[in-house]
């Protein structure tokens, strides 16, 4: 019994693609699920999340590689600045326009994506030649039974990637900060009305949510070009899974990262082009528009 | 409404205040990227000293023309031994002494200059040597012989100043030069220009070309094509005399084209097959092509066994790869896989796993510093352990991202391994180090090969500046560096040119990594 090979690929590679694939999805999961946040809190489709990601996953860089701290002081650099960041947009350009279009504040944050590129190009330089924030060992083991070799910092990603999008879930249900941000995504003038406070619990939606787009930037580093540019269109592959999850549930929006990731990873058995995984994200982008936003297609459970 | 009216002007305030501080930003940071180091290094006044101690003869001294920004260099030599910098335009200057040689004692002097009056200055070995003007001819060794730690002398540019011909970038105090690289985007290539600029800088402390500075004028082309067109087009709309130690792997084969079609001179780059097509093209290592070739033959003396291929793709890489398969090919090797991958491609996972899975017993690899880099990590993370061969792995900034996964790795080197131990006294490499850790201090640990091919092209642009005889144009550029025959710039035995296509160097040494420190094992196989 040979190796199944089928246009010349070899199938036995699948099962490692997998493995590449979830790593990778893991981290769309973890950014859109800050994206989905943000947006169904304060109503707006926030283009800055990756350049904020971008932004805060340089602090690491600069915190860590730069500095020499361990790994773990830059992410939580990171983590410290991508709530910054997010507090200072709400607050300082979207609470002002409270009220107005959402196309409106869409392009302020676009606004903010160039700010914020090229401040970091002008701190850290334009080019991708930086080296990525190390949390753990690089180095791999081999899972039993199997060919698949599963490296240290894939392993940590995909476990940091679920245990904050868990808590995120965790935060909705169980607490009263959550149960406030689900009372303003459902009608901010109910929560008003019912005492709470919109604009606090808008700035912690932007603040949680950026987070959680620093974190993703920085698990995904050792996984791109670490440059300010490819961090900041990383926001368009957590649309994409945005989009699976019609830009309001939270576990579809996860899952829609997960199918990402491996949708971008497999078409690499046949060719190792990149250009393969950017045609997957745009067709999938297309036809998640086509099917689930098509007129009376089925609404999901919010939040 | 009225808060209505307040918010809306809230927000075209912002969105201006936005576009107003790209705007800010993106200068300031094309600035830091790309001009503040292309101007002309002043000679400080302080350092106008004569070997005697006095001012150089010249009409004025060392105080020339205030181009530049800001950036002055004091063109003493470390050791204190003396230096002659004496640019007054108009002036007639010979040179104290008129006839200092060059360290390396080979540069016959007493030319006396005439116009600008630029007298060279000199550096200083241990002993005070002072070169001072004198028009350097024959096969000069420019600028070696440094004592360690000092910066090299700079070549006395001490012909005939010539009229200026600002068509083609020649003025009354500079002379104009372009260059092109990949400032931006996933290739590095700042180190390239500003190890040109190092040797630019070092050439007009010690007083330029005849009175007039060198200046390089760069453009970004971002790893991208068509930037690197629109880079050839705005150089060319800037007037220059040619295109000097150029990096742009995406860019240079077109633009080889197109500028020489042009009829500029292009010295230097990173030998892609256009620059062994064009008379006008002055590469200074051997074609990839050829290193293609080299690496098959050096792989069956590795006994490199199974090797799986990984090359990046680039518009110039199929007579690479094919050379390279060709060459195993005829060693007896067969590859198990062949990947093309692009220079973006960050995650190399996927690729170390296919190697895995074809039975790879070995990497072959032709890619760039910062794609080896990616390569190495996930080797790391799958655990794969076997031999890589390539070139271009000598980046000491990417080979603190390489890790332990590139011990015992093999790569070959056209020029002299400039962080190999062996090294640490030769002349040729301290002058080189010198001059860019004077300069560009944080480079340093980013010099490889493709900055020593880039440092070669500014000695070689230097020297046949200096032999023009008459006016300084594209056409005698040319014809100057056509008279180079057996020019020893460093770093490299010898280059020659003369009439027809150029193919100067078809030697390589080969280098290993021992726990991290490249040693070269095999010197100047030659093909």
């Amino acid at each position: 019994m040979g190796t199944p090979v089928i246009l010349g690929a070899n199938l036995s590679l699948i099962p490692s693609f997998t493995v590449i694939g979830i790593v990778l999805g893991g981290v769309y999961a973890l950014a859109a699920v800050g994206l989905v946040l943000i947006y169904r809190v304060s109503g707006v489709l926030n283009f800055a999340h990756g350049a904020v990601a971008m932004f805060a996953t340089f602090t690491a860089y600069e915190v860590s590689t730069v500095r020499g701290a361990p790994g773990w002081v830059g992410a939580l650099a990171a983590i410290m600045t991508g709530a910054a960041l997010g507090f200072v947009i709400e607050w300082l350009t979207i609470r002002p326009l409270t009220g107005r279009p959402a196309l409106v504040k869409v392009v302020v944050t676009i606004g903010w994506l160039l700010v914020l590129q090229t401040a970091a190009g002008l701190i850290w330089g334009a080019t991708a030649y930086h080296q990525p924030v190390k949390l753990v060992s690089r180095s791999g083991f081999h899972l039993a039974g199997t060919d698949v070799t599963v490296g240290y910092d894939q392993l940590t990603t995909v476990v940091v990637a679920l245990a904050f999008a868990l808590a995120i879930a965790a935060l909705l249900r169980y607490t009263t900060l959550g149960n406030a941000m689900r009372a303003v995504a459902d009608s901010p003038e109910t929560a008003r009305l019912w005492g709470i406070s919109v604009n606090r619990v808008t700035a912690a939606s932007w603040m949680v949510g950026s987070a959680m787009a620093a974190v993703a930037g920085v698990l995904i580093t050792p996984l791109i070009a670490f440059d300010t540019f490819s961090l900041t269109v990383v926001v368009i592959n957590a649309f994409a899974a945005a989009l699976f999850g019609r830009l309001a549930s939270l576990p579809l929006t996860v899952l829609g990262g997960f199918l990402l990731g491996m949708a971008q990873t497999y078409p690499r058995v046949f060719s190792s082009l990149s250009g393969t995984a950017d045609l997957v994200t745009f067709v999938l982008v297309l036809l998640t528009l086509g099917v689930l936003f098509r007129p009376g297609s089925r609404r999901v459970r919010v939040v | 409404m009225g808060s209505t009216s307040v918010r809306e002007r809230i927000a075209i305030v912002f969105m201006t205040l936005s576009v107003v501080a790209t705007l800010v930003l993106g200068g300031a940071l094309a600035a830091q990227l790309g001009h503040p180091r292309d101007q002309v290094v002043q000679v400080g006044a302080a350092s106008a000293t004569s070997p005697e101690g006095g001012v150089s003869p010249g009409d004025q001294p060392a105080s020339a023309a205030g181009v530049g920004s800001g950036e002055t260099t004091d063109a003493t030599a470390a050791d204190g031994g003396g230096s002659a910098a004496g640019s007054g335009a108009g002036g007639t200057a010979p040179a104290a002494g008129g006839q200092s040689p060059a360290a390396g004692g080979q540069s016959p002097a007493g030319q006396a200059t005439s116009g600008a009056g630029s007298a060279a200055p000199g550096q200083a070995g241990p002993a005070g040597r002072t070169a001072a003007a004198g028009k350097t001819t024959g096969t000069t060794r420019g600028g070696s012989g440094p004592a360690p730690g000092a910066v090299a002398p700079a070549p006395a540019g001490t012909g005939v100043k010539g009229p200026d011909n600002p068509e083609e970038g020649v003025t009354s105090d500079a002379i104009t030069v372009g260059g092109i690289f990949d400032e931006t985007g996933p290739v590095d290539a700042t180190v390239e220009r500003d190890t040109v600029r190092a040797y630019f800088n070092q050439v007009n402390a010690a007083g330029g070309i005849n009175g007039r500075k060198l200046r390089l004028l760069d453009c970004d082309s971002a790893f991208d094509p068509s930037r690197a067109h629109q880079c050839s087009q705005r150089l060319l709309s800037q007037k220059i005399l040619g295109i000097v130690g150029w990096t742009s792997p995406s860019g240079e084969e077109p633009e080889t084209k197109y500028l020489t079609g042009q009829g500029v001179p292009v010295i230097g780059g990173l030998s892609v097959p256009a620059q062994f097509n064009s008379p006008l093209a002055f590469p200074t290592m051997a074609s990839l092509t050829l290193h293609g070739t080299a690496m098959g033959k050096r792989a069956k003396a590795l006994n490199i066994e199974s090797p799986g291929i990984i090359v990046v793709n680039l518009n110039f890489i199929a007579p690479l790869k094919d050379a390279l398969l060709t060459s195993l090919h005829e060693s007896g090797i067969k590859e198990v896989d062949i990947e093309q991958v692009d220079a973006t491609k960050a995650d190399y996972s996927d690729i170390i796993v296919k190697m895995r899975a074809a039975g790879a017993k070995s990497i072959v690899g032709a890619l760039d510093p910062f794609s080896y880099a990616r390569m190495y990590q996930a080797m790391e993370r799958q655990n794969l352990k076997v031999p890589v061969l390539g070139f271009g792995l000598d980046k000491k900034s990417a080979n603190d991202a390489y890790g332990s996964a590139v011990y015992e790795s093999n790569s070959l080197m056209p020029f002299k391994e400039a962080f190999d131990p062996a090294y640490s006294k030769d002349a040729d490499v301290t002058e080189y180090f010198s001059a860019v850790q004077r300069y560009f201090p944080n480079q340093v640990k980013a010099l490889d090969v493709y900055t020593e091919a880039q440092w070669v092209a500014a000695k070689v642009f230097v020297e046949g500046l200096k032999r023009i005889q008459g006016p300084i144009s594209r056409q005698t550029l040319v014809a100057g560096l056509n008279t180079l025959k057996n020019f020893q710039p460093g770093l490299v035995p010898s280059i020659s040119y003369g009439q027809g296509n150029h193919d100067p160097n078809r030697c390589f040494s080969w280098i290993k990594n021992d726990k991290g420190t490249w040693k070269t094992y095999d010197q100047q196989q030659c093909f």
